[in-house]
């Protein structure tokens, strides 16, 4: 039997953090994932001979400064930069935002520009207030509930109380009277998600990771993944890829070791699951082993899925149709979109588990910022479906629903690339059904839960004491994935914590 | 301009009549101040009505039930000597169910029904642990907390203890359908008891409802007067007539004067200029400060942030019946109850969806009482009157309300003849009436923010006491008691 000192499930970017942080404070360190190599959600792929791109999402959360640097990924050759611009297409016009705020005066009429920054500053103060380590525990005393506890206190550790009470819809009317703006950044809030805007707590999807603002990697998720794990082979991390554990074997309430498929008993006494929280406590623990309440409250969580790509090669570059050409627009998403009341109404429907007839859709070209991923003079276009069921009401997906996804992707394709449809070489669907299935995803949600005020920072997944710091109530258990606190707004910080909770364990004694 | 010392000076001049108005009129001259309130209509009534929608047929407009009418207003007022009586006090809620398995809610009897198993217990907790966290954050909603400029959290400020202020934390995060879960087993029964959060606006499965719920819950039971909510209304207008209160019918009111953005007094379509030190309004925010003052004296910046009209309203069926509703499987004696119809959990969430996309949805929820049970002088002898609330509406739906009221009301005379068949033959007369929420600023935040932030306006010196500043939209007093304590508090503060 083998024996390891820690045991890390899942090599997405946070199971590849906390794998490289416990094998840097010297411990013998396991990384199992069931996929062929590493990666991920983070995961390139070649999906038709010579086109590649990243299946499952095209912007991640972005990885805080400290954790970028101190991980050395520069180094590995992941350099990140934020798209530069993000573009609207509207019922009500089209909009162009940039990263730059310079920039932003040049495309935004001037009577809107204070209420832009003003709602980008708010949205800045707050992911700040979450970067520092205070919004991610729920105990009382560290948390408030909203406000600065006196007036010095100038970093609140939870956002102010206009994102846990606000509708996002509120949240941008209190900034932007614009009604094509303010659908803008509706959309780059909620893309790839089923949000009514209209709806209480709402208004924390705009903290959530933009689609705009944040740096990522311009050659595709993929390189990041690759420095990741890069990182952790030198670290000395063993990376056993292909290698899918089906069991936690759990005695006296700790972890006692854990078990892979077609092979020996791995001996540890201290694992770290990256993967989410429903398929770690209800799928890799046999359920005799938790009590029952456990088994509910984990049972009760909220995850769905809504979100679907579909991925086009293309016989040549693609003509934009924006009044202007916006230096940088195109590499970035482009958000195709009809009112905040259709917004509305796909949530509606995706609750039904019916395929919305319109919604939002976000394209990327992504062969524009890097030619690599297409054969020269060809391109490669990523369409990313909002409030798209990952189960369908009527039955298991088939080719005749995939098609009307490739239908509804190629429409909202069309009104801002005339012709492209004449391009595409070939497509592939990516539903959350396939989410679930490849990337082991509970309900094919790639947020790990739902954004609720219930369910994010401290409460995420849960608020109670046993939870907090990536801690479970199992001994020697740690949540790492995209179910733990900070998860969907900050990258490596819920894989961070995690192993720096065990480390803290181990030099107490409390996993003896 | 007129000051001191004219006989047209007034300590505080209220505009608008209804209850949050009268309730201030009476504290204010109880308090010795020299009151007058002006109403545009000729009863002092609001919103708090109880209308003849048929020859001899009257019904509650409305709040056919009242939840959470403020203890004290009551007490201090003397409303019980002014005329004021309840036809019936906790008032049963009857989850209506297909074959009559109806589950009957009673705030002291506890859960009863045929096939919830044993609940009553988990009831019994939940009513418990409700009332205990009402009073912990009664501060907030009584108000005799102040949103005062320190930047206090809220937490603190109300002296909870670690545990509970963990407790707090987390049911400000919870939906009421997450809440229930965690407490009860039987899903017709959680879909009963979550669908009292609909006078917030939030729908069960929203963030933040679990606090509405406990509103409900920890103030009480559902109570009805005799003679409807005019009834209340009538009683406080005694009330603040013995108190000194001078009270003004017909007198519409066609600005409010602002200096220096304080409010100084009002002006009357007939021209008459009333000079106060303090002016209520029983307007909601967005009518009084928009349409009666002048945008200058308001400014760009405020105008542009009053809240945006409503998106949602409720409607109201009212029947007048030849004999007694023949509600299916119900016991002697329980048709004075609320009845509740609701098929599945998710359909408040669902129509709230499809009202605020301006449809009016398919299916949703119907809250149904006979107010005539109790209070039989509401209709001719041997006849009676069926009040339905149907929540969840668009304010204005894509077709119009013209043209959408026949088909909501065949839909929901189906949905009642379901529960009551020969329901159809027995209606005399029948009306459907409309009425939007009175606040459309966040559900969540005016349940969680401290009385005076609702009441104040941007204007020193005007405050609101209408109905949109309840944390709940619901009848309560409190509005007005606390609103006459503020303008009190501002005369005396040195208004020039």
């Amino acid at each position: 039997m083998d024996r390891y000192d820690a045991a890390v499930l899942g090599s997405g970017p946070e199971g590849l953090v906390a794998a490289v942080v416990l094998a840097r404070a010297g411990l013998k360190t396991l990384l199992l994932d069931k996929a062929e190599a590493p990666g991920g959600r983070a995961r390139s792929r070649e999906f038709h001979p010579g086109f590649r791109a990243s299946l499952y999402s095209d912007e991640l959360a972005a990885i805080p400064n400290r954790l970028y640097r101190s991980l050395e990924l520069a180094r590995h050759g992941a350099v990140l930069l934020p798209s530069r611009a993000s573009v609207c297409l509207s019922a009500s016009g089209e909009s162009v935002l940039f990263a730059d705020e310079g920039l932003n005066a040049l495309s935004v009429p001037p009577a809107m520009l204070p209420g832009l920054t003003a709602f980008r500053r708010q949205i800045e103060t707050a992911r700040a207030a979450i970067e520092n380590r205070a919004a991610l525990i729920a105990t009382p005393k560290r948390r408030r509930w909203f406000g600065a506890r006196n007036a010095d206190d100038r970093s609140p550790a939870w956002p102010d109380s206009g994102f846990l009470a606000a509708s996002l819809d509120e949240l941008l009317g209190t900034h932007i009277c614009d009604s094509t703006l303010r659908l803008h950044l509706a959309a780059d809030a909620v893309s790839g998600r089923a949000v009514s805007p209209f709806l209480t707590g709402t208004a924390l999807h705009a903290l959530a990771p933009g689609v705009g603002g944040s740096g990522q990697p311009p050659s595709g998720l993929g390189r990041l993944a690759a420095a990741l794990a890069a990182e952790a082979r030198a670290s000395g991390v063993t990376l056993r890829c292909g290698a899918e554990v089906t069991d936690i074997h759990i005695r006296h309430g700790r972890v006692s070791s854990l078990v892979v498929a077609g092979t020996a008993e791995v001996e540890t006494r201290a694992i770290v699951s990256a993967l989410d929280l429903k398929r770690t406590m209800l799928g890799l623990i046999h359920w005799k082993e938790l009590p029952d309440p456990l088994v509910k409250r984990v049972g009760r969580f909220r995850m769905a899925g809504a979100r679907a790509r579909v991925l086009f090669a293309l016989d040549g570059r693609p003509c934009f149709a924006f009044g202007r050409d916006p230096p940088g627009a195109g590499s970035g998403p482009i958000h195709v979109i009809g009112t905040m009341e259709a917004l509305s109404s796909a949530h509606d429907v995706w609750r039904a588990g019916v395929l919305p007839e319109a919604g939002l859709v976000t394209l990327r070209v992504p062969s524009l910022a890097d030619p690599r991923l297409a054969p020269i003079g060809k391109a490669t276009m990523t369409a990313t479906l909002s409030a798209i069921p990952a189960q369908l009401f009527d039955g298991p997906w088939n080719e005749e629903k995939r098609s009307r996804l490739v239908a509804l992707a190629l429409a909202a394709a069309e009104r801002a690339m005339p012709g492209v449809t004449s391009l595409v070489l070939a497509h592939q669907t990516v539903t959350g059904a396939d989410l679930e299935t490849e990337l082991g995803l509970t309900g094919g949600d790639l947020e790990g839960g739902e954004i609720a005020p219930d369910q994010v920072l401290g409460f995420r997944p849960f608020g109670e004491p046993e939870w907090q710091d990536a801690r479970t109530p199992i001994h020697g258990l740690y949540l790492a994935g995209s179910s733990a606190a900070g998860a969907p707004f900050f990258l490596g910080v819920a894989g961070e914590r995690a192993a720096r909770a065990m480390l803290a364990d181990l030099r107490e004694g409390r996993l003896k | 301009m007129r000051r001191n010392g004219r006989s047209d000076h007034y300590d505080a001049v209220i505009v608008g009549g209804g209850v949050g108005a009268l309730t201030a009129a009476a504290y204010l001259a109880r308090g010795g101040g020299r009151v007058l309130l002006l109403e545009s209509g000729e009863r002092f009534c609001g919103n708090a009505k109880t209308v003849e929608f048929a020859p001899g047929y009257r019904a509650p407009l409305f709040s056919h039930m009242v939840c959470g009418l403020d203890g004290r207003v009551l007490r201090e007022l003397g409303l019980a000597k002014a005329g004021l009586e309840f036809a019936q006090q906790d008032v049963k809620l009857i989850a209506l169910r297909p074959g009559g398995k109806h589950i009957v809610l009673s705030q002291h009897r506890g859960v009863s029904a045929s096939e919830t198993g044993d609940e009553s217990h988990a009831y019994r907790a939940f009513q418990k642990e409700a009332a205990r966290m009402a009073g912990l954050l009664a501060p907030l909603w009584d108000g005799t907390l102040e949103s005062s400029a320190a930047a206090a959290a809220l937490v603190q400020r109300l002296h909870l203890n670690p545990r509970d202020a963990e407790r707090v934390n987390a049911l400000v995060r919870l939906s009421a359908a997450a809440y229930l879960d965690l407490r009860f087993g039987n899903d017709a029964l959680k879909a009963a008891l979550a669908f009292d959060v609909f006078p917030s606006g939030m729908s069960p499965q929203e963030a933040g409802s679990a606090l509405a719920l406990i509103w409900r819950q920890g103030h009480g039971g559902v109570s009805q007067i005799r003679g409807g909510p005019a009834a209340l209304a009538i009683a406080l207008e005694t009330a603040a007539r013995d108190a000194g209160a001078e009270l003004r019918g017909s007198s519409p009111v066609a600005s409010i004067v602002v200096e220096k953005r304080r409010a100084i007094g009002v002006t009357l379509e007939n021209g008459e200029m009333i000079s106060a030190k303090a002016v209520l309004t029983s307007l909601n925010a967005r009518s009084a400060l928009l349409g009666l003052v002048l945008p200058e004296a308001l400014g760009f910046g405020t105008a542009a942030n009053v809240p945006a009209p409503p998106r949602l309203a409720t409607a109201q069926l009212m029947l007048a019946l030849n004999g007694p509703p023949p509600f299916a499987g119900l016991k002697q004696g329980d048709l004075g109850a609320r009845f509740l119809i609701a098929e599945r959990p998710e359909i408040a969430a669902e129509a709230k969806g499809a009202a605020l996309t301006g449809v009016i949805p398919d299916e949703f929820v119907i809250e149904a009482a006979v107010p005539t049970a109790a209070d039989p002088a509401l209709a001719p002898p041997g006849c009676h009157v069926l009040s339905a609330l149907l929540p969840y509406m668009p304010a204005s739906p894509c077709g119009g309300w013209e043209t959408e009221c026949e088909g909501l009301r065949k839909r929901a005379m189906a949905m009642l003849e379901w529960f009551a068949p020969g329901l159809k033959d027995r209606v005399v007369a029948h009306r459907l009436s409309i009425r939007g929420a009175a606040n459309s600023s966040p559900p969540l935040s005016r349940l969680i923010a401290p009385y005076d932030f609702r009441l104040r306006t941007p204007i020193a010196g005007l405050f609101l006491c209408g109905r949109g500043t309840e944390p709940l939209d619901a009848l309560c007093g409190r509005a007005g008691r606390l609103a006459a304590a503020l303008a009190v508090t501002h005369s005396a503060s040195g208004a020039p």
